[in-house]
């Protein structure tokens, strides 16, 4: 992974770079932005440009792609990068304890030690604690990336110890320069580019005929959804709560479509009210599913419409 | 590859291996022995990323090659197979079949290019002393933290300097916060790769340690590279040097008493060994109180009954009156040599310090415990 085959992420990349040739980068990253964005590749990127072994390769900011510690790197098995990655719908602090003791040794190579968090806010607030000791007292020559979508799903004292570099979703034709460079086949690429909200790690490695499915179904929702009788948005939620291995993607499509929605009906003059609820409850849903909590109601209260602040305070959170 | 090996040799080197295989690492890698063979010998690597130990045995090498294979797996069938030679021999997509008498064993194996790169010792090796090292690490690992919070204590520091008397020493320290322990040896020059100290690992050490059971006088050590390489009888080992500063300990090491409590240690250890049985099941505190001629050891808080030993022990100082962790206290009275051990104490919660006479260099220090 290089920086010179990252597609967009203008900012994040040239501030990355800029650190990174200074030879002064920080001892700890926070990467937020939708899932799928490229935050891990971008990571990915800069661990190759840490770790390379080519000496000019901070100054260029750049792996060379060709030493021993970048062909590791391509091949997933550098010895002194470090993915923690949830195990589930969490990360809990025995993961986080681990990856400090092996923080904790020299590197392996003569090196660097990079680490790269995925879905950071899935710590639980034990684990992110332990971490947070991590961060006020980083062991040498180590460089943390911890990646997430958005910053208010982490702790104020945690991000506050971050640099933090916000990544945008996509451009159209910058997704499906990705999908092409991952191998997708054109008209493929095409499909999906159109489902993925700008984000290609979200449909990548999906079936584009399903995802083309997900997306009208979110269009047909939305048009129809005012007049849906009671009985129907059950149905709708419970086949939803269903799936539960499609309904991250399922979410993202109806998002996608209300963002739509908004975007035509902007020149009105009228705020669409009911529409900004329909978004807020699908982030309810989805903090509700990275908690493992019970999806079935948050999704019964997206579909009825039901789902005010209130009710959550009532039924969810302890 | 096909390589004819003795049974014997292969399974010793081995089980080995098997200690520095990691189980539960995110890497499978890590849970594979690397083997080469070469001209006439095979070299057998397993690393943890912690410690790496690469053995070379000899061998009939019919064909060279290398391949990394299940270490449990192979070590288990290995050990199993009858006494005499053991063919090993690479097949398609790496397939190993192993064939001893009339056994045959399949197993997968990987590509070598997955296994971490071991790592490359430096050019200059020292000579050090095998018995003296040895001793070292027994007189100051088990002192050493498990706390992973902690990983500065999980290891013994260890540094080279010169002593009050101007002499080269080679210095080694553990604590885990309740106690420390302290060893300065004589060694002929200054041992420059162990100048500014470092944490070594206590797993890797534990391993060195028992390596060192060896004949020989002496063995090779080198540093370079944020590791530690020890050398001997065909065996590489390479620890990787825990990060982070140890701990001031120079401040904890309290001075020699002018008046130590001198007690017997052979009827100290007993005498602790039967109050601590009384004591509580979580703190093993006791007391220790000493006037005149007679030290006491009595259970804190005895769970099921009284418990009280009186040792003779001559005492010139201010009465001692100290409780502390009996289990601790045992440790370092057996890790002591000689006759008489010498006890110093200090203000009531300052660190105690204990002692031989025949070894003043080997200092334990033990953190008391209030009394309540
Ligand atoms: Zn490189």
């Amino acid at each position: 992974m290089s920086f010179s085959s990252i597609v967009g992420h203008e900012r994040p990349v040239r501030v990355l770079r800029r650190a990174l040739a200074s030879g002064r980068v920080p001892h700890a990253y926070l990467f937020w932005g939708p899932d799928g964005v490229g935050k891990e590749r971008v990571a990915g990127a800069a661990a190759g440009a840490l770790l390379c072994t080519d000496p000019g390769a901070l100054e260029r900011a750049e792996g060379c792609g060709a030493c021993p510690a970048c062909r590791k790197l391509d091949a997933g098995d550098h010895p002194d990068l470090h993915r923690l990655v949830p195990d589930g719908a969490s990360i809990p602090v025995d993961a986080v304890r681990r990856l400090q003791e092996a923080l904790a040794y020299r590197s392996f190579e003569r090196g660097r030690k990079v680490a790269i968090i995925r879905d950071g806010f899935r710590m639980t607030r034990e684990a992110a604690n332990a971490l947070l000791k991590t961060l006020e007292e980083p062991p040498g020559g180590t460089h943390i990336f911890l990646l997430a979508r958005h910053r208010s799903q982490l702790l104020p004292t945690l991000v506050s110890r971050c640099q933090s570099l916000r990544f945008d979703p996509l451009a159209h034709d910058q997704v499906l320069a990705v999908l092409r460079d991952l191998g997708a086949p054109p008209e493929q690429a095409a499909a999906l580019a159109g489902a993925s909200g700008g984000c290609p790690g979200v449909v990548w490695g999906e079936d584009p005929g399903v995802v083309l499915d997900r997306v009208q179904e979110a269009e047909d929702l939305v048009a129809r959804w005012d007049d849906l009788a009671a009985a129907e948005r059950f149905e709708w939620a419970g086949r939803w709560a269903g799936s539960r291995d499609d309904l991250a993607h399922r979410l993202d499509c109806l998002e996608h479509a209300l963002q739509r929605r908004m975007r035509r009906t902007a020149g009105t003059g009228r705020p669409d009210e009911r529409t900004l609820d329909r978004l807020d409850a699908i982030t309810r849903v989805r903090r509700w599913l990275d908690r493992n909590v019970n999806v079935q109601l948050a999704l019964d209260a997206l579909f009825l419409d039901a789902a005010g602040r209130e009710w959550e305070d009532l039924t969810c959170d302890p | 590859m096909r390589i004819r090996i003795p049974q014997k040799t292969f399974s010793d080197v081995l089980t080995r291996a098997q200690a520095i295989l990691d189980r539960k690492s995110p890497r499978p890698i890590l849970e594979h022995v690397l083997l080469e063979a070469f001209e006439g010998s095979v070299r057998v690597s397993t690393t943890d990323l912690r410690v790496s130990l690469t053995q070379r045995v000899g061998a009939e090498i019919d064909q060279p090659g290398s391949v990394a294979l299940p270490g449990r797996k192979l070590h288990e069938i290995i050990r199993e197979m009858p006494k005499g030679d053991v063919v090993l021999e690479m097949k398609e997509n790496r397939w190993v079949t192993l064939t001893a008498g009339k056994g045959e064993f399949h197993l997968p194996g990987s590509d070598p290019d997955e296994f971490p790169t071991m790592p490359s010792p430096p050019d200059r090796f020292l000579q050090l002393g095998t018995a003296s090292f040895r001793t070292m690490l027994e007189k100051t690992l088990f002192a050493s933290s498990n706390d992973e919070s902690r990983m500065y204590l999980c290891g013994v520091y260890i540094r080279s300097l010169q002593n009050d008397a101007g002499e080269p020493v080679l210095r080694m320290v553990a604590t885990d916060g309740h106690r420390l322990n302290l060893i300065d040896r004589p060694v002929d020059t200054e041992i420059d790769i162990f100048r500014d100290g470092m944490i070594l690992p206590k797993k890797g050490l534990s391993e060195l340690r028992s390596l060192l059971e060896t004949e020989d006088d002496q063995f090779d050590i080198a540093s370079g590279d944020g590791k530690v390489f020890t050398r001997f009888d065909g065996v590489d080992m390479a620890l990787t040097l825990i990060d982070g500063t140890f701990p001031n300990y120079e401040q904890v090491v309290p001075p020699v008493s002018p008046n130590p409590l001198v007690v017997p240690r052979e009827e100290f250890i007993q005498g602790l060994r039967r109050v601590s049985l009384l004591s509580d099941q979580d703190t093993h505190s006791v007391i220790l109180e000493a006037t005149g001629d007679e030290a006491i050891i009595t259970a804190m808080n005895p769970m099921f009954g009284d418990a009280r030993e009186v040792i003779e022990a001559p005492h010139d100082g201010e009465p001692i009156r100290i409780a502390f962790n009996a289990a601790y206290f045992l440790e370092a009275l057996k890790s002591l040599d000689g006759e008489k051990v010498l006890v110093s104490v200090g203000e009531s919660l300052a660190p105690c310090l204990v002692q031989s006479e025949a070894d003043p260099r080997y200092l334990c220090v033990v953190m008391p415990m209030r009394i309540d």
